[in-house]
């Protein structure tokens, strides 16, 4: 088969397929100046002048997160991170019009398509939306580059629009990313087998099992160790290698996200059982079945809000302990300057850590708005999908509000318990690293000498020698379960979870429309 | 006559339901036969299983003398792009590219030039008098030109064997002539071995040789459609 023959049948389709390569395009677009922006910040200079390293840091922005070398890989790591529910959505994208391209694919390989070819159609139909959409997205970053790159009186930059990638760099991301999804759809379809009788979906026959629990246990206890550990190490004076404690984050963190969005499927599972077991209206008795009969929909669709939720009220939790180390720090001094008769002064907080961890919670909502519109598509293909049964359900006289009844259920029964584990799992995994309790003070002392004995002061018991002994209190306050915050992000998340299901609901009248009796 | 395809006690199941149950037959080159038989009898089964696209449970099948059951997909599904066409009821047209690219696709998997692809297209589609279609897609044509144009697709490779499962069912008595009449005339120029399975009298007076085939095993009676016809 050759090339142009392979890139004719990737792009063949209806309607459908063109609105899948716009979408997928589209979410590589997003991938693309997330990559690159974190390319760009790893391109930043850590040296003005070589020969005077010490002397002249490359800081010429006004932002402090790329001012300091030190934060500036963190920063990338971050960007990077952002990239999960962009994929994430361009998986949920990928199955628009599956149905169409199974029949595609079957009808090619009935024309004499080996299975390979046909793997290959399937992984070009990924990697040609994706392709297109890496180069729009390079042209969309070397156009923004030039319109934001504004310098103040100072010469100092709000974005690092000065300094470049290495081509090399870029031409990986470009090409990569495509490169990437057709790996990805040829590993996705290792469930199936395309034959020129149709497509076959080996399905899972097992109902899901709450092993999910076990990686989100890993996850938390990985990170409840962090300080256990450290602490050790300083007392034993033992030294951990550098890379460990960032490994054992990625991949408790890792283990946690993975735990809890397969844990969605267990979920969907278990609440179409108990539904099954109590509803009593058709709606809900609709939604019972489906969600038993598909459970693992709930966690394809919810992955990357979930993902966003989880990471947001991780956030949350550490912009509370920041605020409460700022509070036991200020009384912790006040208490001090009360105990040793100074000037009751109080130094200003340094609110940099603060504003990082915002920052953190602004790209939560920035993914959570990415996953947002994956949960759109997928409510959207769900109700497409089943167009004709849902039409043959209208025509036999089940009113339409019962179906969009059903939809409405399907999605939020899932998005409310799966959302609460989420955010219970981010703050679980934050607490690891940051702990419950800050506590700060005990240990400056005033010693007042007595006329007798003006060195007791130096003597090995002050007190016992007469000496008079003012020890600063110890500070300690519980970290409060930002119960405001954690509100906030469920309200948000339940709220695009029912925005989403109302899209569908938008979908559901033209396809209980009696013509998609017709459909083929 | 020089034989072409066997099958020795072929046996398929699909899950516990047996379809063929050790059937063994043999087709000469050049020969059109007709399987039939009541449905769910075996007989698209058993077109599948000489045609590589399903691979028997047990027993042997084999093209010009060369065992092909234990072949891999790969191998097969180049065996059937080569030397095989197959025609189905429905659903075998690329719904979203027009006749004429359909026609021209084995080819082009094969890697032929698009032009020299097109160019054997336009010449199929000329010979079975459907020129006019060649840009129109299936949604646009009738059954039975649809059906004409399978037809051509499956005999642009210039096939062997053509295996054809009901590939009148889904049209009306006119349509269902003019397209059985045109895959008989080519068969019969081109010397094209065919295996036709069909549920229709009329359709397997074509055939030279009736096969029939009931309950998954061969009819001893071996009184077929065309014989009721004839009987009638």
């Amino acid at each position: 088969m050759k090339p142009g023959t392979l890139l004719r049948l990737a792009v063949a389709g209806t309607r459908t397929d063109t609105m899948r390569i716009v979408l997928t395009a589209f979410g590589a677009v997003l991938g693309t100046l997330a990559l690159l922006s974190a390319a760009t910040v790893l391109a930043i200079p850590t040296i003005h002048d070589p020969a005077h390293p010490d002397e002249t840091p490359y800081a010429p922005y006004t932002n402090g997160l790329l001012r300091e070398p030190g934060l500036r890989p963190g920063l990338s790591i971050a960007l990077i991170l952002l990239t999960i529910p962009v994929l994430l959505f361009v998986g949920q994208c990928a199955r628009l019009g599956a149905p169409g391209r199974d029949r595609r694919l079957a009808a090619v390989r009935l024309a004499g398509a080996t299975p390979r070819q046909g793997l290959a159609i399937a992984g070009a139909e990924s990697g040609v939306a994706m392709l297109l959409g890496t180069v729009v997205g390079l042209l969309v970053y070397l156009g923004s580059r030039r319109l934001l790159d504004a310098p103040d009186a100072h010469g100092l930059r709000p974005l690092p629009t000065d300094v470049l990638p290495a081509w090399s760099a870029i031409a990986g991301i470009v090409f990569g990313l495509p490169a990437i999804a057709a790996l990805a759809t040829a590993f996705l379809l290792r469930r199936v087998a395309v034959t020129p009788l149709g497509v076959a979906r080996r399905t899972r026959t097992h109902p899901p099992r709450p092993l999910p629990g076990i990686l989100i246990v890993f996850g938390v206890v990985t990170f409840a160790m962090v300080t256990p550990v450290a602490r050790y190490t300083v007392r034993h004076h033992e030294v951990v290698p550098s890379y460990v404690l960032p490994l054992a984050l990625f991949f408790g963190g890792l283990a946690a996200t993975i735990g809890v969005v397969t844990g969605a499927g267990w979920l969907s599972f278990t609440v179409g059982r108990l539904l099954v077991r109590y509803a009593r209206r058709p709606a809900a008795l609709i939604a019972a079945r489906r969600l038993q009969a598909d459970p693992w929909h709930g966690s394809r669709a919810l992955a990357a809000l979930l993902s966003a939720a989880m990471f947001a009220a991780g956030a949350a939790w550490i912009a509370s302990y920041y605020r409460t180390e700022q509070r036991v720090d200020a009384i912790d001094q006040h208490l001090a300057n009360v105990a040793f008769g100074e000037p009751d002064v109080v130094d200003q907080a340094n609110p940099f850590y603060l504003r990082a961890v915002h920052l953190v919670g602004y790209g939560a909502l920035v993914a959570g708005l990415i996953a947002a519109a994956g949960l759109a598509v997928a409510v959207a293909n769900s109700v497409v999908e089943r167009r004709r049964a849902l039409a043959s359900l209208t025509a036999s006289g089940v009113p339409r509000g019962v179906l969009g009844r059903a939809v409405v259920w399907q999605t939020v029964a899932v998005a409310v318990p799966a959302l609460v584990v989420a955010m219970t799992t981010g703050l679980a995994l934050s607490s690891g690293v940051a702990r419950p309790t800050v506590a700060s003070g005990g240990q400056d002392s005033m010693c007042t000498a007595p006329p007798a004995d003006p060195r007791a002061c130096f003597s090995t018991d002050p007190a016992a020698h007469g000496a008079t002994m003012v020890v600063a209190p110890t500070v300690t306050e519980q970290v409060p379960i930002p119960w405001g915050e954690l509100g906030v992000i469920g309200g948000w998340g339940l709220g695009a979870t029912v925005l989403t299901a109302a899209l569908g609901l938008a979908f559901l009248r033209a396809s209980t429309a009696p013509e998609e009796l017709r459909t083929t | 006559m020089t034989q072409m395809l066997y099958g020795r006690g072929v046996v398929k199941s699909y899950g516990r339901t047996q379809a063929l149950r050790g059937v063994t037959v043999t087709v000469a080159e050049g020969e059109i036969v007709a399987v039939t038989g009541p449905s769910g009898c075996g007989k698209s089964t058993l077109l599948l299983c000489l045609a590589g696209i399903l691979r028997p449970d047990a027993g042997e099948v084999g093209y010009r003398e060369r065992r092909i059951d234990g072949w891999s997909e790969t191998a097969r599904a180049r065996l059937r792009r080569s030397d095989f066409g197959v025609l189905f009821q429905f659903g075998q047209l690329v719904t979203e590219m027009p006749a004429a690219e359909n026609i021209a696709l084995p080819l082009l998997l094969a890697g032929a030039r698009r032009r020299e692809a097109r160019t054997a297209a336009m010449t199929w589609l000329e010979r079975l008098g459907i020129a006019h279609l060649a840009d129109s897609r299936p949604g646009e044509m009738s059954g039975g030109e649809q059906q004409r144009t399978a037809l051509a697709r499956a005999l642009v490779t210039e096939p062997r064997v053509l295996f054809a499962d009901e590939p009148t069912g889904a049209l009306d008595s006119l349509a269902g002539e003019q397209v059985l009449g045109q895959l008989v005339r080519v068969a019969r120029e081109q010397q094209t071995t065919v295996v036709l399975v069909t549920h229709d009298a009329r359709v397997a007076g074509y055939a030279d040789r009736e096969i029939v085939l009931r309950d998954g095993v061969l009819d001893p009676s071996g009184l077929g459609l065309a014989g009721a016809v004839v009987a009638g």
